[in-house]
């Protein structure tokens, strides 16, 4: 255990091993890039590239915030719900003030962060209950789920809110030709991979899920880290819930649900353990991508819906047995 | 201290079965208030043992989710209507069964408990809450199902609409819409959801007439404006030339055009619904959906309290159906003037 925590806070030395570890869940991604592309002529087209990159891009950046987490040993169940309501909240903001005279795009930075703001103010309390009280994540963060949703529901009134206007941009449009949704998911990454590789704070994150007490006892301040995950997390949550919103050219408040299992079974795949102390944030990146392009292939397919979920539910256990294996070696 | 364990079990024991309640009632009203409080702060009156006035005539309404916007417009409409024509004759409460079908049944054998007079639902599933309607209404309570029906020998009485009548209205109008050979694709709703197994029969029995038309793909899209749109995306990119997509309601309808819109290939797919909701008939107007189809969630509501009030009186009820009407661009006004008075649309 502590030998993986060390190589992974080191990423100049170039490790053997730890490349081995790495090239894992890498090769099957090349796998299953290789076999898309042979059985559909559509698959590897720029448009439907572009459509995969938008289509994980929300997922990508709460996986982010749940690699971080789950590095720490935590967890959080209740992104699906705070991604409908922080989403809502930024397009029905975004409508009303530009409704009274706003400039679109004053309304719109003040609507995301307002997004944003919203996700860290339910992560914090999140946070706060778990460290306080030393309540299991697992169960603070799916009472949050219910919460949240229902927070939602009462601030939609229940019906989906329509005609959002200009925001839907940020979901919908390029800047050139990327889309503005992959911009912001590459934003995530690089920042993720900043906290995780470049900075003390990442590295107490590896610590205290590696060993809460070792962590303790080094002098790290664990309640005030984790609490800080949390926040980045919900930074990150409230930033995908516009964007998933402002895809949708809607407020849709029953959608995004289980949303958060998509994101921590990229995370898992890509090499975070539940145990803690491990993940890296390229192998999150590249769980995301093996999913989607997973979802992809068997739409482009015209794959039955019914054999789809059979389908990935195997293909996801073949890649986490796999990558198992694969770091099994390094212990 | 295992003794007084047991005996704390026993007094709490006694306490329970003295209170009075048949066995499910309290769980279900503990399970149920919290879930209510979080889901509906605006229900009028709360299902709690010691409801006062006795007498009064008490109409619960099971909605069959909060989620649900169609569901919720029923619930919204009834709400509206309880209180202008009938406050004088019961009470209103609405319910959230959150699409679970365990909790619906809690919820029917709770408004039993709670002596309520009459239970309105719309059901999740059409076996799942058989039992307990047979037993509310062999206590004496009368149960209509609106927006569907259950399967349980006629013992609820149901105001109902045909999913396959919905469907067949759009498969009608698709098959004079269409061009020759046109491809089209199905997004459908659940997996066994009675609503999308209607529909779906509906749209393949409209298009019997056009054997040329191919159906290149269909995909289940839950009901989810998100499925929608990215299911649309991907067959876009694989199948050519697709020239129309039906739905088998207006959120993923209006997810695909979306995916449509982005793809910069508006006006060459012919989009179709169902619903008539706020955004999809100001679509039908714009020439973004070709047609969807009005599911009365106004007479669901206006008929459900109606007979409500005639069981309360002692008359005889019959089950109806009521059809449902294909709004296009030719009757769409009357739709969003309807949203209008409704205040969905601004």
């Amino acid at each position: 255990m502590n030998k993986t925590v060390e190589t992974n806070i080191k990423p100049g030395v170039i490790d053997v091993k730890q490349l081995y570890n790495k090239y894992g869940i890498f090769a099957i991604l090349i796998v299953i890039l290789a076999i898309s592309s042979i059985i559909s002529p559509a698959f590897l087209t720029d448009t439907n590239i572009l459509n995969v990159l938008t289509q994980i891009s929300v997922v990508t950046i709460v996986a982010c915030g749940e690699t971080i987490l789950i590095i720490s040993g935590m967890i959080d169940l209740s992104p699906g719900s705070v991604i409908a309501l922080s989403g809502c909240l930024c397009v029905g903001t975004y409508k009303s003030l530009v409704a009274g005279n706003m400039a679109w795009g004053l309304a719109g930075i003040i609507s995301i962060l307002l997004a944003m703001g919203v996700g860290m103010v339910i992560s914090f309390l999140s946070s706060a209950i778990i460290t306080r009280y030393n309540a299991p994540p697992f169960i603070v963060t799916l009472a949050m789920m219910t919460a949240a949703r229902g927070l939602c529901y009462i601030y939609t009134g229940g019906q989906p809110i329509y005609d959002i206007g200009e925001i839907r941009v940020i979901g919908q449009s390029s800047l050139g030709f990327i889309p503005i949704t992959v911009i912001a998911m590459i934003l995530v990454l690089i920042i993720t991979w900043v906290i995780l590789t470049q900075m003390r704070f990442g590295r107490y994150l590896y610590a205290i899920g590696g060993n809460k007490e070792a962590a303790v006892a080094s002098g790290i301040k664990t309640n005030k880290t984790i609490m800080l995950a949390y926040l980045t997390s919900g930074a990150f949550v409230g930033l995908a819930g516009s964007i998933f919103m402002a895809r949708l050219n809607s407020g849709q408040p029953s959608e995004a649900v289980g949303l958060e299992f998509d994101a921590i079974t990229a995370a898992i795949i890509g090499g975070s353990s539940f145990n803690g102390g491990i993940g890296t944030v390229t192998g999150t990146l590249a769980g995301a991508i093996i999913i989607g392009i997973i979802n992809n292939i068997l739409n482009l397919m015209l794959v039955q819906s019914y054999y789809q979920q059979i389908v990935k539910g195997f293909i996801i256990v073949i890649a986490v047995i796999l990558d198992i294996k694969t770091k099994g070696k390094t212990k | 201290m295992k003794k007084v364990i047991v005996l704390l079990l026993c007094t709490a024991l006694i306490i329970m079965a003295m209170a009075g309640c048949t066995p499910t009632a309290p769980q279900s009203s503990a399970a149920a208030s919290p879930s209510q409080a979080a889901a509906s702060p605006s229900e009028p009156a709360k299902e709690s043992p010691d409801q006062p006035a006795a007498g009064a005539k008490k109409v619960a309404f099971i909605c069959k989710a909060y989620s649900d916007a169609f569901c919720v417009w029923v619930k919204n409409e009834m709400e509206k209507l309880a209180k202008e024509k009938y406050a004088g004759e019961f009470e209103f409460a609405a319910f959230d069964a959150e699409n679970n079908s365990e909790k619906q049944i809690n919820q029917i054998n709770n408004a039993v408990a709670n002596k309520f007079d009459v239970i309105i639902f719309q059901q999740v599933d059409t076996q799942a809450p058989v039992t307990a309607v047979k037993d509310a209404v062999s206590k004496g309570v009368t149960v209509i199902a609106v927006t569907g029906h259950i399967e349980d020998g006629g013992a609820s009485i149901y105001v109902d609409s045909s999913p396959e009548q919905q469907g067949t209205l759009i498969g009608q109008v698709a098959a004079e819409r269409l061009a020759k050979d046109a491809k089209i694709a199905i997004l459908q709703g659940p997996a066994g959801n009675p609503h999308a197994n209607g529909r779906e029969a509906g749209f393949k029995k409209g298009l019997e007439t056009r054997k040329d038309v191919q159906i290149a793909d269909e995909q289940i899209g839950e009901w989810q404006k998100e499925k929608g749109l990215t299911i649309t995306q991907n067959w876009l990119s694989s199948i050519k030339d697709l020239q129309g997509i039906l739905c088998h309601n207006d959120n993923m309808a209006l997810g695909a055009y979306e995916a449509i819109k982005m793809a910069g290939k508006e006006g060459k797919i012919q989009i179709y619904g169902v619903d008539a909701m706020a955004e999809a008939v100001l679509a039908v107007k714009d020439g973004k959906m070709e047609a969807t189809v009005f599911q009365n969630a106004i007479a669901f509501a206006e008929k459900g309290l109606e007979f409500a009030s005639k069981a309360l009186k002692g008359e005889k009820l019959e089950s109806i159906i009521v059809d449902s009407e294909l709004v296009t661009k030719d009757n769409v006004e009357k739709y969003i003037e309807l949203h209008k008075q409704l205040g969905n649309i601004k």
